[in-house]
Order: structure tokens, then sequence, then C-alpha cells
């Protein structure tokens, strides 16, 4: 799975992707049901809008909550995208790692980090000019597959440190939501 | 003096055993979360994704006790009744 040139498993990172978008389904599912649930609070005796003081409070408390909810759902499932997007850019940077490392040997080169270089030893004059001919165009496939992959991690960084302030905001919304009077229950 | 609008008790259960469902969906896609890993292969990238898991189980926690309140508020009442 992982080569010398390109670390990284997206299988791995596709899976927790996976994981974070099926859990916000759940939680979307869930908040819809809180939704109908208070929507029938609301409407209660074919009134709606016409709630006491108390029920009204109460519905605010519960929809700051369910909006937190919500919110954090789209959250998940955008940072669940954002690691399956990076999930196949890393398997196309892994491919091109590959071929990369093939014509690296293949020319009779190695490498060093990301860096191709020609072997120590002895080698005829006319091995070592053919060798030190093919290095530009060698080290050029490398660079493509590095940089594929490190445009791909610049990307999937900004987008977790992004979504990361989201969820900071969320985590703050859930512990400061109003806890209001909850209505008197009818006999 | 004015007469209180009164609830129907059975809205109330619906909204509570929404609450109550909602709070264990948190806390259960808090330890899903939590229970994989993924490996990206760099460093600071992977710091980025950890650090993401990390606030938004922590989001999901805060959610679980907010929803777990007001179902909890919600049948302290009913018991009151």
């Amino acid at each position: 799975m992982t080569g010398s040139l390109i670390h990284g498993d997206q299988v791995s990172c596709s899976r927790v992707g996976g994981a974070m978008r099926r859990e916000s389904a759940r939680l979307r599912q869930h908040a819809q049901t809180l939704v109908e649930a208070l929507a029938d609070l609301g409407a209660q005796e074919g009134r709606p809008g016409d709630l006491s003081m108390t029920e009204k409070a109460a519905t605010t408390a519960i929809a700051a909550s369910l909006r937190t909810l919500r919110a954090t759902a789209d959250d998940l499932d955008e940072a669940g995208a954002a690691l399956q997007r990076y999930a196949t850019d890393l398997a196309e940077g892994h491919e091109l790692g590959r071929r990369a490392e093939r014509r690296v040997k293949g020319a009779g080169l190695l490498l060093e980090g990301t860096r191709v270089v020609e072997p120590w030893g002895p080698a005829g004059a006319q091995e070592a000019e053919r060798r030190r001919a093919q290095v530009p165009e060698v080290q050029s496939r490398v660079d493509l597959a590095t940089a594929h992959v490190g445009r791909a991690r610049g990307r999937l960084a900004r987008e977790m440190t992004r979504l990361t302030e989201s969820f900071t905001a969320h985590s703050r919304d859930a512990h400061s939501a109003p806890q209001a009077p909850l209505p008197p229950r009818g006999s | 003096m004015p007469v209180e609008h009164r609830v129907e008790p059975t809205l109330l259960d619906a909204v509570a055993t929404a609450s109550t469902r909602s709070s264990t969906a948190a806390l259960d896609a808090s330890h899903e979360l939590l229970a994989h890993y993924s490996d990206t292969g760099d460093a600071p990238t992977q710091r980025a994704v950890d650090t993401l898991i990390d606030h938004a189980a922590d989001a999901l926690r805060a959610l679980t006790d907010s929803f777990a309140e007001i179902s909890y508020e919600l049948r302290a009442r009913g018991r009151e009744h």
C-alpha cells in the first residue's frame, strides 16, 4: 500500500470519511424527527403561533440545540467528503509514485528522499552519461507525484482547519444553549 | 387572571423521546469518530485531521449533554403532573 515515495493509506482515509458521512446522515434523520415533534407541539389544537410564553421559551431552547445539531451534521458531512476526496487524490498519488519509482529503477538511478541521484560506484563513461542525461526527466516524474499529493494535503489541511473552527463554535453553542422554563403539561 | 395554556402530554413525550434519541445518536457518532484512524501520510496533515476529529467529538458530546438535559427536564415536568 505505502511506497517509499508517497506515504499514507487511502483506504483508512476513505473509511474515516465514510464513517463521518454516515453519522452525519443519522444525525440529520434524528434532527428531522425532532423538527416534526416540535412542529406538532407548535401546531397543537390547530393554533400554530398561539403558544403560551413558557411553551414558546421551551421551543426556542430546543430549537437552539436543534440548529447546532444540524450545523454539526452538515460540517461532519463536509469533513467526510474532504477526506474521501483526499483518499482519491492519495490513491492517484500512489499510482504516480509507483510509476516514478519504476522509471527511477529503469534508468539505473536512485531516490534519496524525493531527489533522483546517480548511484555510487564504478560505471563506464558512456553509462554514467546516459544515467545523468535521464535525471531531469525522471526527477520531473517524481516531482509530479509529490506535487500532486502535496496539493491534496494542502487542501485537506485547510478544510480540516476551517471545519475545526466550526466544530469549536458548535461546542460553544451547545454548551450555551438557553435553558428555558418548560411548559406545564395538561392532565 | 389568564388561564395558562396547557400542552398535550403526548406531544411533550414525543419531543422528549426525539430529544433522547438525538442525544444518543450524538454520543454514538462521537464514539464512531474516535474508533477509526486515518493515515494521511504526512505529519502536519495528520495533526489537522486528528484535531478536527477531537473537536467534532467534543461538539457531539456537548450536543449529547444538551439534548439529554432537555429530555430530562421534559420528563421531570411530566412526573410533576
